[in-house]
C-alpha cells in the first residue's frame, strides 16, 4: 500500500454478508463499502433490507455470515450517528433538548450538552425554535432537529434512513437544497437509505442499487450541487440508470 | 374554573330540591337530614371533626398513599427491568383485585389489632394496584423506535430507562395515582369501620349507631372533601411534572 490507510481505507466496509430474518433470506452476498467523506446511498424498493443494512451497521442485529468493519472495527452501538425513519424526537423535551439528547448518551452533562446544541441551531435553519415542543415543529423543521442530534454526536460516520421519506413533495425539495448545502460544509461520510431514485442522484456520489445484493452505479456529477439539477439531462440520465438497476425501468 | 361552572350549578340545583324536599316533606332527619341540618352538623362539632378525627382519617390515607406510591413505582421498575419477575408478579397482582377488600380487612385486625398500621394497611391493599398496573404499563409505552436510536447510540440500559422510559412513563403513572388517591378514602373508611378510637368514619359509625344523621353526612362531606383535595393534588403534580401531554394540540 502506497497510499495513506487513513485515507484509502473505507469508513464501512461490507463484504459478503448474508441475513436472514423468520427464516426468509434478506440479504444475500451484499457487498459494499464506503470512503471517506462519500455520500453514498442505497435505493430499493420496500422490505429489501436497507434497514436491515443500517441495524447490521449499528450493531443491533448480527449477519449469519460475511464481514463488516466500522472504522476499522467490528460494528458496535455508539461507533456511527444514526437518523432513523421517523425523527424519533422525545415529546416531552425542547428542540434544544432534544438536539442534546445524542451528547448525553456519551456522558456529556445536560447543560454542557444544550449549549452546543444552541450554537449550531442557527446553522441548521432551526434559529427561533429553540424552546419548542416537537408537537409545534412541522415535519421538515423536526427532521432538522432529528439531523442536528445525529450530527452532534460527533460520529465522523452518519446513517440517514430515508430522513425526508415521510416529507410532502415541496418540504423535501427543501430539505435536499438544504442538506446539500449543509453537507458541504459538515464533511461527514453519509450512508442515505431512499427509495427515491431522484434523490439518490441528486444528493450521491455512489448508489447502490438493491435486490438481496448490491449493484453499484456511479453518479459522477460535480459539486457543490443545487436542487436545481434536478432537471439536468445528466442528473436524469443518471436517475435513470438507478431506475433499471432497481428494475422499474 | 369555567370548566366546573356547569357541574357546580348542577350540584347546587340537586342540594336545594334536597333542601326542599326535606323542608317540605315529612321526612324525619334519622331518615334524610336536610344539608343545611348536616352542615349545622359539622360547625357545632367542628372541634372534635377537624382536630380530632380529620387528621387520623388523612395520616391513615396518606401513609398508605404514600407507601403504595414508592413501593408501586419501585416494583413497577423492577418488573420492566426482569422480564422473569414480570411474568411472575403481573398475573398475580391483576388477580389480586378479585379479592374482596372488605372481606379481607379484617384479617389485618388480627396482624396489627386497632392500630394505625392495620388502618394503613387497606389503604395500602386498595392503592397498590392502580399505581403498580398502571406504571408498569406507561414504562413499556415507550416509542420502541426511539428506544432502537438510544441503543444505536451506545446508551446504556440505565440511560434508556432515566432518558426515555420513565418520561414516557408518567402520564401513566399520574393516571394510577389519580385513581389511587380517589380510591385511598374508601380503604380508610373500611379500615375504620371495623373498628378504631378516632378518625371521621369511626366517628360517621359512632353517629349512625344513635340515629344521628346529620352528624353522619357532616363526616361523609369531610370524607369526599379528602378525597377531592388528594385528588386535586395528583392532578396539580401531573400538570407540574409532565406538563407537555397539556400541550398536545398546536
Amino acid at each position: 500500500m502506497i497510499s495513506s490507510p487513513v485515507i484509502s481505507s473505507p469508513m464501512i466496509s461490507i463484504d459478503q454478508i448474508d441475513y436472514a430474518y423468520a427464516g426468509a433470506s434478506v440479504l444475500r452476498g451484499l457487498t459494499l463499502h464506503v470512503l471517506p467523506g462519500e455520500f453514498v446511498s442505497l435505493v430499493g424498493p420496500s422490505g429489501c433490507g436497507k434497514s436491515t443494512i443500517f441495524k447490521l451497521i449499528t450493531g443491533l442485529l448480527a449477519p449469519a455470515a460475511g464481514s463488516i468493519r466500522v472504522l476499522g472495527g467490528p460494528p458496535a452501538p455508539g461507533r456511527v450517528g444514526y437518523m432513523p425513519q421517523r425523527d424519533c424526537l422525545m415529546p416531552w423535551r425542547t428542540a434544544v433538548e432534544n438536539a442534546a439528547a445524542g451528547l448525553e448518551v456519551q456522558g456529556v452533562t445536560p447543560a454542557e450538552a444544550r449549549d452546543q446544541a444552541r450554537a449550531l441551531f442557527a446553522d441548521f435553519g432551526l434559529a427561533g425554535s429553540e424552546a419548542k415542543f416537537p408537537h409545534q415543529l412541522s415535519g421538515g423543521m423536526r427532521q432538522r432537529v432529528a439531523f442536528l442530534r445525529t450530527v452532534l454526536g460527533g460520529h465522523p460516520v452518519l446513517l440517514l434512513d430515508e430522513p425526508f421519506g415521510a416529507l410532502d413533495a415541496l418540504t423535501r425539495a427543501q430539505m435536499q437544497q438544504w442538506l446539500l448545502a449543509l453537507w458541504e460544509r459538515l464533511g461527514k461520510t453519509v450512508l442515505f437509505i431512499t427509495h427515491d431514485a431522484e434523490e439518490a442522484a441528486l444528493l450521491s456520489d455512489r448508489v447502490y442499487a438493491l435486490h438481496g445484493d448490491a449493484v453499484e452505479i456511479p453518479i459522477n456529477l460535480p459539486r457543490p450541487r443545487r436542487y436545481g439539477m434536478v432537471t439536468d439531462p445528466a442528473l436524469l440520465e443518471r436517475r435513470a440508470a438507478i431506475l433499471r438497476e432497481v428494475g422499474l425501468l | 374554573m369555567r370548566q366546573y361552572g356547569a357541574a357546580g350549578t348542577l350540584l347546587l340545583a340537586l342540594l336545594l330540591i334536597w333542601e326542599g324536599l326535606c323542608r317540605w316533606l315529612p321526612v324525619p332527619t334519622y331518615i334524610l337530614p336536610a344539608p343545611s341540618r348536616a352542615l349545622a352538623a359539622l360547625w357545632q362539632w367542628r372541634g372534635p371533626l377537624f382536630l380530632e378525627h380529620l387528621p387520623v382519617t388523612a395520616l391513615e390515607i396518606l401513609l398508605g398513599l404514600g407507601f403504595s406510591v414508592l413501593a408501586g413505582v419501585a416494583m413497577a421498575v423492577a418488573m420492566h427491568l426482569s422480564p422473569l419477575l414480570n411474568r411472575a408478579l403481573y398475573p398475580l397482582i391483576i388477580a389480586s383485585q378479585t379479592i374482596p377488600i372488605v372481606a379481607i380487612s379484617p384479617v389485618f385486625l388480627f396482624w396489627f389489632g386497632y392500630t394505625l398500621t392495620q388502618k394503613v394497611a387497606v389503604v395500602i391493599l386498595i392503592t397498590f394496584f392502580p399505581v403498580v398496573v398502571n406504571t408498569c404499563d406507561g414504562l413499556r409505552s415507550a416509542d420502541p423506535e426511539l428506544l432502537e436510536w438510544m441503543r444505536a447510540a451506545g446508551a446504556s440500559r440505565r440511560q434508556m430507562l432515566r432518558m426515555v422510559e420513565v418520561p414516557a412513563a408518567l402520564p401513566a403513572f399520574f393516571t394510577g395515582l389519580k385513581v389511587a388517591a380517589a380510591v385511598s378514602v374508601t380503604g380508610a373508611v373500611i379500615a375504620e369501620w371495623l373498628g378504631g378510637q378516632a378518625g371521621l368514619s369511626v366517628y360517621g359509625r359512632r353517629a349512625a349507631n344513635n340515629l344521628k344523621s346529620p352528624e353522619l353526612f357532616a363526616s361523609v362531606l369531610l370524607l369526599s372533601l379528602l378525597g377531592i383535595a388528594l385528588f386535586g393534588l395528583a392532578a396539580w403534580c401531573e400538570r407540574r411534572f409532565a406538563s407537555y401531554t397539556d400541550r398536545k394540540t398546536p
